[in-house]
């Protein structure tokens, strides 16, 4: 509050998780303010801020209430519970009972867990169905929480906690729990903004209100004079160095140059009280505003002649992406059948908790810069770009990113300039009705033609796809260039030639990841599949093991897979899953009143693992300090998909050490990279990194290759039968502290692509095959997605356990693909968009894991499963054929959309 | 979010002064609509004056013929409430669906009503019931209490204190939630006293809740099968990023046939 209350004591005496405390309410709005900021219990998470996600859930006098929407006052005389609560021995069993289902990324933690322990206090034994009532109004990103339902179950039926394998067994391939899974279970992950000091000042964007608009600075130290508590105003003119948040040729500037290119696009920024903030309006600032006509369907402005978004550029195809291999038109000729069609799909963005963090001057001159933030080498270096420094001189500590979202990449700008600018400890708190619709895949229109011979092989594939990639291209993958090289499937075809271009429109820019392009691609082949295999009259699934691209076979680009190809493996892993899903549909269907009606689809997928002909080392290092301390040190992030706990398993078995030993830690020192590493290189590195500091042990010890490695403290021990030698760590020799250092380089063998696409853009791939079942109400059509199997060739599941957790959560959020998630355009608020499938909504998957060694994967491994999101929306889209004979056209296909195909085809 | 003060009410009385005095003031129910519309900046109140602390407000009593429910009585009260239950049980199973149960423990029939939210589901429930809306200073018919979307015939210092249900004959609410969201697409309740059945449709029209009188003059016995043959037009619906008009046309005849269904203790 800016002003004391008349009326009111601020100061607000509560119970909080069973202690008796005083606290200043006088600064804090709600009680997640109240909580997180003045008792500094950052437990409790703050996410749509609307009373939608639950992340804030709290118990006031032992009944739930959101804490984003209870003003703080309200707390006064009142029990307040809290994630941080530790000596309820309910909360404790349902704390390790998560810990062991699978724990995601800390984020739903706790809403999962207070939300469980209200309904078990109230329902010891709760029914599945009501256990799936409670906790529905949570929402889980990143899909950890879907073994929710299971976790409460075992807790109350009071059965035995999940034993892990006993210590001593080799770690890959064992399904031990997650290395931060208690920590996310205490509240203690740090996310967005958390562990902010209290003596921040504030940063807001200034925003562009309009698609497009000219803006012009009115007299911006006046306007500052007569707003108290404003620090500063930050324009392009305090940039010391380069204004860009992304290097040529997309060059995203932080703050727009000349003209604002989408609603949400950033031209200053203003540093300063909270308060001082929290009164301006969302439009307050020193700048006009005129608005252009804006330019947002990327079919029109990819027109010839039309105005140039990026004034540089003479039209706004900002990239081609080319695949031609054969002669498509003679292949289309070759064929008996030919099916065509156009896809339309639509933008979906990340979850808003993403565009939050603080930055501070460390005592050594760097300043550091806490965000999600997704390739944080890269961020790193455009920062000290930026501020015209060193890369040294700068710090970024990624904060665990929610459910796989990753901030903008002008936040971090933000915060680094105005802590640079101030001098002060400065923090960014963007509400998601105030965030850009940092979309995650923005709309494309894909046409695609594909013939097969009379003997249902697939002859010829043509595709065309329009990517409209808002006003800058994305740094990193782009989508147009993905989808081209995956668009054919993963399906052996003499003839296909693959068209792509990435459009600059006036809409917001398309964040990296998300597996775009790959989704979109995969839902117009696959559905284009169905309806061929249809029309020859053969069984889908058979029409696709036919077809299966396996070892030997060429891709479309030209590359031969000598090994890890396991499709053919996961088709027939899901034979029997199809015979019985499209028996009991028939079944169903032919028994049943016609209000609804069942239907199965099948769709595979492939995805080439690690960024597009990504060149030049990866690398991983691993030390061990005279304290004994083992740290890994890499550029990898776990967000929730335990990329983290695989390569810790990976590295003890190299390493010959248990996983306990391990810390991980980010790598200040890595190169810049435009997206972080796929975990098949990441793994490959870290084992190469064990294996560097194995050797150098054994070295010292003067022992042999297979002597077992064990630190107890300071002491490091080898023993090779009875040989036993001890190494005092704290009387070594080192540098900065080290001891022994394992350095693990990797370089996968990919090559540059000819002008018709032709070459090795991955060194492996992921392959998949699924199986959807759904029901379809007829009258309303609605679509309930019954169950998904999925097989996944991973090559190798380090964690079978967490394996299995990725390709649920992926398979989830596909669903999300399909049938929901659709982003108003231009609208800025980037939680609206988020619309995926709760706790209750998540369908029943059965997982079928395939081990079809990668040579090049440390262990064989080349993937944890998260590609398997590209074939769930397709195989639903199928299913809902099958059930009504609607081809979706464009997606998501909502149960509006639906009805009225349906109503149409029966007109 | 705009700063603001906070003030807790000890009385309808106390509340109702402070409305008048402080310029810019708000009355503070649940908080589930107000703080989310502050956050957004779409409401800026300098002041809060909180309704949590006025114990006259909370409660439910059969008075008569009616079932009379305080204004800050939480959602989950009212789905619990053995006389809602006894008295209208299908009133206690609308309560029972709406929101999530943070939701359920905190939002209120008072805020629910006053708010007047397109997609809240009491409003049609007080339009099919013929509610009386109970204010500090007077007795509204639900028929003229819903102006239009947020808007309602409160008046400026007017507090709702209570909801006044006549007990129906028979009453069915059938509501289509967003799959993702779980808002009401569209919401329908039907009830039936007498000879008289009144039809309300919620989330779907462009101008808030309305009754649909088509469908009540259509019941010539009250059953589904009178509904058949209607159709709503799509005009004057809603239509959004969740689904558009025909359609939400579409589902208020079905949920409309759902209702008298479910009134009449049958399923469809």
């Amino acid at each position: 509050m800016s002003e004391p209350a008349p009326a009111a004591d601020a100061k607000i005496r509560m119970r909080l998780n069973g202690r008796e405390i005083a606290a200043d309410g006088s600064r804090a709005a709600t009680l997640a303010d109240l909580l997180r900021e003045t008792c500094g219990l950052t437990g409790t998470k703050i996410g749509c801020e609307t009373g939608d996600c639950g992340a804030c859930v709290i118990l006031v006098d032992g009944r739930q209430a959101l804490a984003c929407l209870t003003p703080a006052l309200r707390a006064d005389g009142r029990e307040i519970t809290t994630i941080e609560q530790r000596d309820d021995p309910l909360l404790e069993r349902l704390r390790r009972a998560f810990a062991d289902h699978g724990a995601g990324c800390g984020f739903c933690a706790p809403g999962l867990l207070i939300s469980s322990l209200d309904l078990l206090r109230r329902a010891p034994k709760p029914s599945r169905r009501r256990i799936a009532e409670a906790l529905g109004g949570i929402r889980c990103g990143c899909g950890g929480a879907l073994k929710a339902i299971d976790a409460v179950e075992a807790v109350a039926n009071g059965g035995a906690e999940k034993q892990s394998a006993p210590a001593g067994a080799l770690n890959v391939g064992r399904s031990m729990q997650r290395i931060d899974a208690q920590r996310a279970m205490e509240g203690a992950t740090a996310l967005g903004d958390d562990g902010a000091p209290h003596d921040c000042l504030f940063v807001r964007a200034i925003r562009c209100p309009f698609p497009r608009a000219a803006f012009a600075a009115q007299d911006i130290e006046a306007w500052r004079a007569t707003h108290p508590g404003v620090a500063a105003v930050i324009t392009a003119a305090d940039i010391a160095g380069v204004n860009l948040l992304a290097g040529e040729p997309h060059a995203r500037p932080l703050f727009a140059q000349g003209e604002a290119r989408f609603r949400g696009d950033i031209v200053a920024a203003i540093v300063g009280e909270r308060d001082a903030l929290a009164r301006l309006s969302p439009d307050d600032g020193p700048f006009d505003w005129t608005p252009l006509p804006p330019l947002t369907d990327a079919a029109r402005a990819a027109d010839d002649g039309v105005r140039a978004i990026d004034p540089r550029r003479s039209g706004n195809v900002a990239m081609r992406a080319h695949l031609r291999r054969g002669h498509v038109a003679a292949g289309h000729a070759q064929g008996s059948l030919t099916v065509e069609g156009e896809f339309e799909t639509s933008a979906a963005a990340f979850a808003a908790v993403s565009e939050k963090g603080w930055a501070e001057w460390g005592g050594d001159g760097v300043l550091s810069v806490h965000v999600g933030a997704r390739a944080y080498a890269a961020c790193r270096d455009r920062i000290a770009a930026m501020l015209a420094v060193p890369a040294h001189a700068v710090r970024i500590v990624p904060t665990q990113r929610a459910g796989g979202g990753a901030c903008d990449p002008a936040t971090p700008a933000l915060l680094a300039l105005a802590c640079a600018v101030t001098k002060r400890p400065v923090r960014l708190c963007c509400a998601p009705s105030e965030s850009v619709a940092a979309a995650m895949r923005r709309p494309a229109r894909i046409n695609a033609r594909v013939s097969a011979a009379a003997d249902g092989r697939l002859v010829a594939f043509e595709m065309r796809g329009d990517f409209n990639a808002g006003a800058y291209l994305p740094d990193g993958a782009d989508p147009a260039g993905l989808a081209a090289l995956h668009a054919a499937g993963p399906y052996a075809i003499a003839h296909v030639r693959c068209r792509t271009r990435a459009i600059l429109t006036n809409e917001p820019p398309a964040a990296a990841g998300g597996a775009a392009g790959r989704i979109e691609a995969a839902i117009a082949a696959e559905t284009l599949l169905d309806e061929l295999a249809e029309r020859i009259g053969m069984d889908r699934w058979a029409f696709r093991r036919l077809n299966a691209i396996g070892h030997g076979d060429m891709t479309p680009t030209g590359q031969t897979l000598a090994a890890s190809a396991g499709l053919p493996q996961c088709l027939d892993a899901l034979k029997l899953d199809w015979e019985q899903a499209m028996w009991e549909a028939q079944m169903q269907n032919a028994t049943h009143a016609e209000r609804y009606r069942r239907g199965v689809g099948v769709a595979c997928l492939w995805s080439g693992c690690g960024a597009l002909s990504e060149s030049g080392e990866r690398r991983a290092r691993l030390t061990l300090d005279r304290d004994g301390r083992l740290v890994f040190r890499s550029d990898v992030q776990d967000f929730g998909d335990g990329a983290l706990t695989a390569l810790v398993q990976i590295m003890a078995d190299e390493l010959g050490m248990p996983t306990s030993a391990f810390e991980c830690e980010t790598d200040d020192d890595t190169p810049a990279r435009d997206a972080p590493p796929h975990f098949f290189v990441a793994g490959r590195a870290a084992m190469l990194a064990a294996r560097d500091m194995r050797r150098k042990i054994l070295r010292l010890a003067n022992m042999g290759s297979r002597a077992r490695l064990s630190l107890k403290g300071r002491e490091l021990q080898a023993q090779e039968g009875e040989t036993r030698r001890s190494i005092d760590l704290g009387a070594m020799t080192h540098e900065k502290g080290v001891v022994f250092s394992g350095d693990g380089v990797f370089s996968p063998a990919v090559s540059a692509l000819d002008w018709d696409g032709q070459g090795a853009p991955f060194a492996a791939y992921s392959f998949g095959a699924q199986i959807a079942e759904v029901e379809v109400d007829m009258l309303l059509g609605r679509v309930k997605v019954l169950h998904v199997a999925a097989a996944q060739d991973v090559g190798r599941a380090v964690n079978p356990q967490l394996t299995e957790d990725r390709i649920r959560a992926a398979v989830t959020q596909g669903v999300g693909v399909a049938l929901m998630q659709e982003t108003d355009p231009g609208h800025l608020d980037a939680a609206r968009g988020r619309i995926a499938p709760g706790v209750a909504e998540a369908p029943r998957v059965t997982v079928r894991l395939i081990e079809d060694r990668e040579p090049d994967g440390a262990f064989g491994a080349k993937s944890l499963g998260g590609s398997a999101i590209i074939a769930t929306a397709p195989a639903i889209l199928n299913a809902i054929r099958h059930a009504t004979g609607v081809a979706a056209r464009k997606i998501p296909l909502r149960p509006d959309r639906l009805w009225e195909a349906m109503r149409l085809r029966g007109a | 979010m705009y700063a603001f003060d906070y003030i807790k009410a000890t009385s309808l009385d106390q509340a109702a002064k402070l409305l008048s005095e402080k310029e810019e003031a708000k009355l503070l129910a649940g908080g589930h609509t107000l703080l989310p519309t502050m956050k957004q900046r779409l409401a800026a109140p300098g002041v809060l004056v909180d309704l949590s602390g006025v114990s006259d407000l909370r409660g439910i009593a059969r008075e008569g013929d009616a079932v009379v429910i305080g204004a800050m009585t939480p959602h989950g009260e009212v789905a619990t409430s053995a006389v809602v239950r006894a008295a209208i049980p299908s009133l206690a199973e609308l309560a029972s669906v709406i929101g999530d149960p943070a939701v359920r423990h905190r939002g209120t029939i008072g805020g629910s009503v006053a708010n007047n939210d397109p997609a809240a589901d009491y409003p049609a429930a007080c339009l099919a019931l013929g509610a009386t809306i109970v204010t500090n200073k007077r007795s509204v018919a639900a028929d003229d209490f819903f102006t239009g979307l947020f808007e309602t015939a409160l008046e400026d210092g007017e507090i709702v204190a209570k909801v006044s249900f006549p007990i129906p004959d028979k009453m069915g609410y059938a509501k289509f939630r967003n799959p993702a969201s779980r808002y009401a697409l569209v919401g329908v309740c039907v009830a039936q006293k007498g000879s008289t059945a009144r039809v309300a449709v919620t989330g779907a029209g462009s101008n808030g809740v309305f009754r649909w009188k088509e469908a009540e003059a259509a019941f010539a016995t009250f059953d589904p099968a009178s509904l058949e043959k209607l159709t709503m037009s799509p005009a004057g619906i809603n239509g959004d990023i969740h689904a558009d008009a025909e359609y939400r046309a579409h589902l208020i005849g079905v949920m409309a046939r759902r209702a008298t269904a479910k009134a009449l203790g049958k399923r469809l």
